[in-house]
């Protein structure tokens, strides 16, 4: 009987034992794996949750276009300084304001080495352009009257109204050119698992497991010779846990991403095999308030509430590296490509409704609502956001008002934020610009016609002069008179606090310190970057 | 045994039908405008949007969309993802196999685990080896798997670095590397049932005469267990196992939030997130199927190994 | 004469075999004793959790953020400089008030359907087990994902789910309970006085389901508080900031590799109360229903 307990209690020992090795050889594989820095080919890159699509009517977002642009490019393309630059147009003319006629370069193929022509450029953007394909930046055609082709290499774009915006159309998703052949061949498939997408990049579309893995393959005949890749090939991991990625970018198996939660983002500043570049961006955080809405109808329930926000806390403890203080307008110093010592001199000699209790209390004194009220305050999950909530939820405790959270996930926020309904009180939101010009944040935000379904007023702000001065500057060349107009509805807009400013963001980019060649922009977005890359000792 | 399986079938289609229906009906109850959805919150004019609700057929009445769906289903076409703008049935087809995987691997365990554990319990009846095995199978069960996937990542991957923490490989062979602590995590918390029902059957068995004979014939110890014991266990175990498949679907569903594995779970968890109904409807309808199906042919199997069944 | 001795004799043997049985299923098990005194703790720390939490459960102290065990905070605090012990208190509120209201809606529901479809039988029978059948084609938690899906993802809905999900389990056991019972004498002489159905079923036969109803409830509680757990852990279950043990856990996994405490201590508490729950149901099953007294 003591032998028999002895034997068993040695097989478990044994089987412990076993399962053990099992998993130190498990241990073992991912160690020689690991690959060797001098024949590096193959460049992985972490994305946070899956491509949505690869046609570019439906690429746009922060997942979906790290991965597009390297395969479809646009007309023009940005520079690091968020400036135009040519791409598949060797040039253009802008002879009136309403006329854009673009030079297409004649040396470009497509992936299947068939050549691209006017015919595939006037198709995508039509495509793009008919509500019926219900793309996702159909709006940037919003001004557009007819696109025509001159020549096989020449395309006119004739605007109904002068646009200051429409330029930069071409250099985002909405402008990228597809393959007109291939996609009428594969109607059903294009942008899917199956069908992929043919486009002009320095990469072509291999392969695409959704939830995991995309994986793109050098494009050898890549038609610009001056930034033919580096990598053989991107692997892209699809991980939505940030502390997986920065294990990844750790041990070597992620080389970048872009983008890293706030409270990871120290540990990645530590590690001595990465480097993290940052840049600014067009985007930022704000709780809105429903300015339709009782009582945050009343200025001066607003004027309350965002003066008893302590922005600055929320910046120093949480938003940290990735992002900085915002006054109250939407307008980061990014943005001032034009009209810079006009915008910094307003900024200069701005004050606002910021943390101040004891006139918090004055101004709720003088509401409708002098002893405060319950009101909701809809929010998602992100940590700053969330924070911001629970901090403001807090303050206004102070005041007697009562705010409710009410977390929901990220694309209920977004469909509620986007709602012509506006069900909501409070809402927490944020936006980005896909333009290098501060109408792109001020227009969709505050400008009453943005206030239907589908559009991006939050606050349900609705002002006739600030209408009509947004849509005044929106006819001008003038850029000095622009950002003239532009302040003065800023002014306004900041007088009657439909918002309060949470942070402004900034990009972060984080790669091996052996991979150089790009530092992230405010529209790294549109960028087709992975081409600059280079592997360094 | 043939009427019994067509008598099972036709039971199980008219529970998928009203199933479908209570999806269906719920889908499309629920707060939110579909095309805003499919808009994915991104700036559109209402003329857009018309555009989209007409294209699938949003404004119909509700049996007729109904009837469109379930006329997709029946053709193996369970719509188009709001989100992905991809056939849904695809994107099932697609993450089967990593959950299969996992689910078959964390069974693997379970029975491996269990099995040996309850034999030993049982033959060590009321003393110290039975008392720790049995607490450990409370412990194992009490413990939320998302709480040992949890305690395993930090001990085998954060501190030990053995294994990788979350993700998949790029195959089988790689992705059982990637979901050994899964599906560890998984089977833990299935083994208590498992080696309870071991250790209890296994204690009656080994109280009949025939192994009391043997026994006393001087037959060694570990063949009497093995070769009588056991084998006369294997059916009830068999059972508890397969009672345990409703929760191995949906643990396959918290470990693969877990440890990010992209299976059939975390698309149906990112899709009641984010409100994309026609993915909802699609894999709650497949995992519902499937979990009906297996039920039956565990049932068919009884019949089949165990010729006293009759149906 | 003789007869009522005989009853007393009966009572007074029925008295002293539940006392040996109390004896044998709770005091000489150690380790059910313990985990109904750790239970008794548990509930009478979430019942005076105002009076006994040493700070506000709410309160952000942004600069304190993530800080170790200490005096000051026993369990450390957490991301938003919380004291993590304070929440754990008010986290049991939430989650064992969430798994009660789960087992009452489960036995409200379930109870008078398997009562009424073991009595009557035939039509009625089949068109609750039908509906048993629905409930159950789904696994397990998958249903419960579904409603809270669709009536929006906050707590009472991810409550009035599982309770919805637990149903079936309550109405089959106590139908098949009922099919015993109403074949039995009593029920036949009560029916033959003239007893109204109504008060068979719910004044005898009720009575009699009691025991197994008792120990499906403590095991329904302790999958109850796992459930609720995994509800708050997918992001269907309380808005912040109300404490609840799986929503910390889930938050404190962003964090898990700056500090650990929150998983530890929202994980734990949650592993002790299903245990005890476990154990206490053990206990109770052996004490009620010894001759089903599994090996």
């Amino acid at each position: 009987m003591k032998k028999g307990r002895i034997k068993m209690m040695l097989s478990v020992f044994v089987a412990v034992a076993m399962l053990l090795s099992l998993v130190g050889c498990g241990g073992n594989t991912t160690a020689t794996e690991a690959p060797k820095q001098d024949e590096k080919t193959v460049f992985t890159f972490a994305l946070g949750g899956d491509v949505v699509s690869f046609d570019p009517a439906f690429a746009y977002d922060f997942t979906s276009n790290p991965v597009v642009n390297q395969v479809t490019e646009g007309l023009l393309r940005y520079n690091s300084n968020s400036e135009l630059e040519p791409c598949l147009a060797e040039r253009y003319e802008n002879p009136d304001p309403v006329t854009y006629i673009y030079h297409l370069r004649k040396n470009v193929t497509f992936h299947d080495g068939t050549p691209m022509t006017a015919d595939d450029v006037i198709f995508s953007m039509e495509r793009i352009r008919d509500p019926q394909t219900a793309a996702y930046s159909a709006f940037m055609f919003e001004n557009v009257d007819t696109i025509e082709k001159l020549d096989d290499y020449t395309v006119k774009v004739t605007l109904s109204k002068p646009d200051a915006l429409y330029q930069y159309t071409v250099a985002t998703t909405a402008g990228h050119v597809i393959s007109k052949a291939y996609y009428e061949a594969n109607k059903e498939t294009f942008g899917k698992p199956d069908g992929g997408t043919m486009g002009t990049g320095a990469y072509k579309y291999v392969e695409w497991k959704t939830g995991s893995e995309v994986i793109l393959e050098k494009n050898e005949a890549y038609w610009d010779s001056e930034n033919m890749p580096s990598f053989d090939k991107i692997v892209y991991k699809v991980i939505p846990e940030g502390a997986t990625i920065v294990t990844g970018l750790k041990t070597g198996q992620i080389d970048a991403t872009i983008g890293i939660p706030v409270d990871l983002l120290p540990l990645v500043q530590e590690m001595e095999n990465l480097s993290v570049k940052t840049a600014g961006s067009f985007s930022f955080d704000n709780f809105s308030f429903n300015t339709q809405k009782a009582p945050f109808d009343d200025v001066n329930v607003r004027k309350a509430i965002s003066s008893a926000y302590n922005s600055q806390k929320i910046i120093d403890e949480i938003v940290k590296d990735t992002g900085f203080y915002s006054p109250a307008v939407p307008v980061p110093p990014s943005m001032w490509t034009f009209g810079r010592d006009q915008w910094d001199n307003f900024i200069q000699n701005f004050e606002g409704y910021g943390y101040d209790m004891a006139r918090a209390q004055e101004f709720l004194a003088q509401s409708s609502v002098p002893n405060g009220f319950t009101a909701t305050l809809v929010t998602d999950g992100d940590p700053i956001r969330l924070n911001a909530c629970l901090e403001l939820k807090e303050s206004v405790a102070q005041l007697g008002i009562n705010l409710e959270i009410e977390k929901v996930s990220r694309e209920e926020l977004t469909t509620r934020l986007m709602g012509g309904e506006r069900n909501y009180d409070m809402i927490t939101g944020n936006f980005g610009a896909d333009f290098p010009d501060p109408s792109a944040n001020l227009v969709p935000l505050f400008h009453s016609k943005f206030t239907v379904d589908g559009g991006s007023n939050f606050p349900n702000y609705k002002n006739p002069e600030v209408d009509r001065l947004l849509d005044e500057q929106m006819l001008l060349t003038d850029s000095n008179k622009r950002a003239e107009l532009m302040i003065e509805a800023v002014n306004i807009i900041a007088e009657d606090v439909p918002c309060i400013m949470i942070d402004f963001y900034n990009n972060i980019y984080v790669s091996d310190k052996n991979i150089e060649g790009y530092d992230i922009a405010p529209l790294w977005y549109w960028d087709g970057f992975v081409k600059q890359l280079r592997a360094v000792e | 045994m043939t009427t019994f399986v067509i008598r099972r079938l036709v039971q199980i289609i008219l529970v998928l039908m009203v199933v479908s229906v209570i999806i269906f009906s719920m889908a499309h109850l629920a707060p939110g405008d579909p095309a805003l959805i499919m808009m994915g919150g991104k700036q559109s004019s209402p003329e857009v949007l018309e555009n989209v609700r007409n294209k699938y057929h949003l404004n119909d009445p509700l049996i007729k969309q109904y009837t469109y769906w379930m006329t997709g289903v029946l053709r193996g076409d369970l719509g188009e993802s709001y989100k992905m703008k991809q056939s849904v049935t695809d994107m099932i087809i697609g993450r089967l196999p990593l959950t299969i995987q996992l689910a078959a691997m964390s069974m693997f365990f379970t029975l491996l685990l269990a099995v040996p554990l309850g034999i030993l319990a049982a033959v060590k009846k009321s003393t110290i080896v039975d008392h720790v095995a049995t607490s450990l199978a409370l412990v194992c069960l009490s413990s939320p798997v998302f709480l040992t996937g949890i305690m395993l990542i930090l001990v085998f991957s954060y501190k030990l670095q053995w294994l990788p923490a979350f993700g998949i490989g790029n195959s089988v062979a790689e992705n059982f590397k990637f979901m050994l602590l899964p599906s560890i995590a998984l089977s833990l918390n299935m083994i208590a049932l498992n080696m309870k029902m071991t250790r209890g059957s296994m204690i009656e068995i080994m109280d009949t005469q025939y192994i009391k004979t043997a026994r006393s014939k001087g037959m060694p110890q570990n063949t009497v267990i093995l070769k009588h014991g056991l084998k006369n266990a294997i059916i009830p175990i068999l059972t508890v196992s397969s009672l345990q498949i409703g929760f191995l679907m949906v643990g396959t569903v918290l470990v693969e939030v877990t440890f990010g594995i992209g299976g059939l779970g975390s698309l149906i968890i990112n899709a009641v997130k984010s409100s994309d109904y026609p993915v909802v409807q699609g894999t709650v309808l497949f995992m519902v199927t499937v979990f009906l199906l297996i039920n039956l042919i565990v049932d068919i199997l009884y019949a089949v190994i165990d010729p006293r069944i009759k149906y | 004469m003789e007869c009522k001795i005989d009853l007393k004799a009966i009572e007074l043997e029925h008295k002293q075999r539940r006392k040996r049985l109390f004896k044998t299923s709770f005091l000489n098990n150690y380790l059910v004793v313990a985990a109904t005194i750790i239970l008794i703790v548990i509930i009478l720390l979430a019942i005076f959790a105002p009076l006994i939490a040493p700070h506000n459960p709410d309160q952000l102290n942004l600069s304190n953020s993530l800080k170790g065990i200490s005096r000051e905070n026993f369990f450390g605090t957490d991301r938003q400089g919380r004291d993590i012990f304070s929440r754990i208190l008010f986290g049991a509120r939430t989650t064992l008030l969430g798994a009660v209201f789960v087992v009452i809606i489960s036995n409200v529901i379930g109870i008078p359907l398997g009562l009424i479809s073991g009595y009557y039988g035939g039509k009625i029978d089949n068109l609750v087990m039908r509906m048993c059948d629905i409930i159950l084609a789904f696994p397990a938690l998958l249903l419960a994902f579904v409603i809270v899906a669709v009536f929006g993802r906050n707590f009472t809905n991810s409550v009035i789910a599982l309770g919805v999900v637990y149903v079936p389990m309550i109405a089959r056991l106590v139908r098949s309970v009922t099919l015993v019972e109403k074949e039995k004498i009593y029920v036949e002489a009560a029916r033959a006085i003239g007893i109204s159905d109504q008060s068979i079923i719910f004044k005898h036969i009720l009575v009699n389901c009691t025991s197994p109803i008792l120990i499906q409830v403590t095991i329904d509680m302790a999958y109850s508080v796992l459930d609720l757990a995994a509800m708050s852990f997918l992001g269907l279950g309380v808005q912040p900031p109300q404490a609840d043990w799986g929503y910390m856990l889930s938050e404190g996994r962003e964090y898990l590799m700056l500090s650990p405490n929150v998983t530890f201590a929202a994980g734990f508490s949650i592993m002790i109360t299903v245990i005890c729950f476990n154990l206490f149901s053990d206990g109770l099953q052996v004490f009620l229903d010894p001759q089903q007294r599994r090996v």
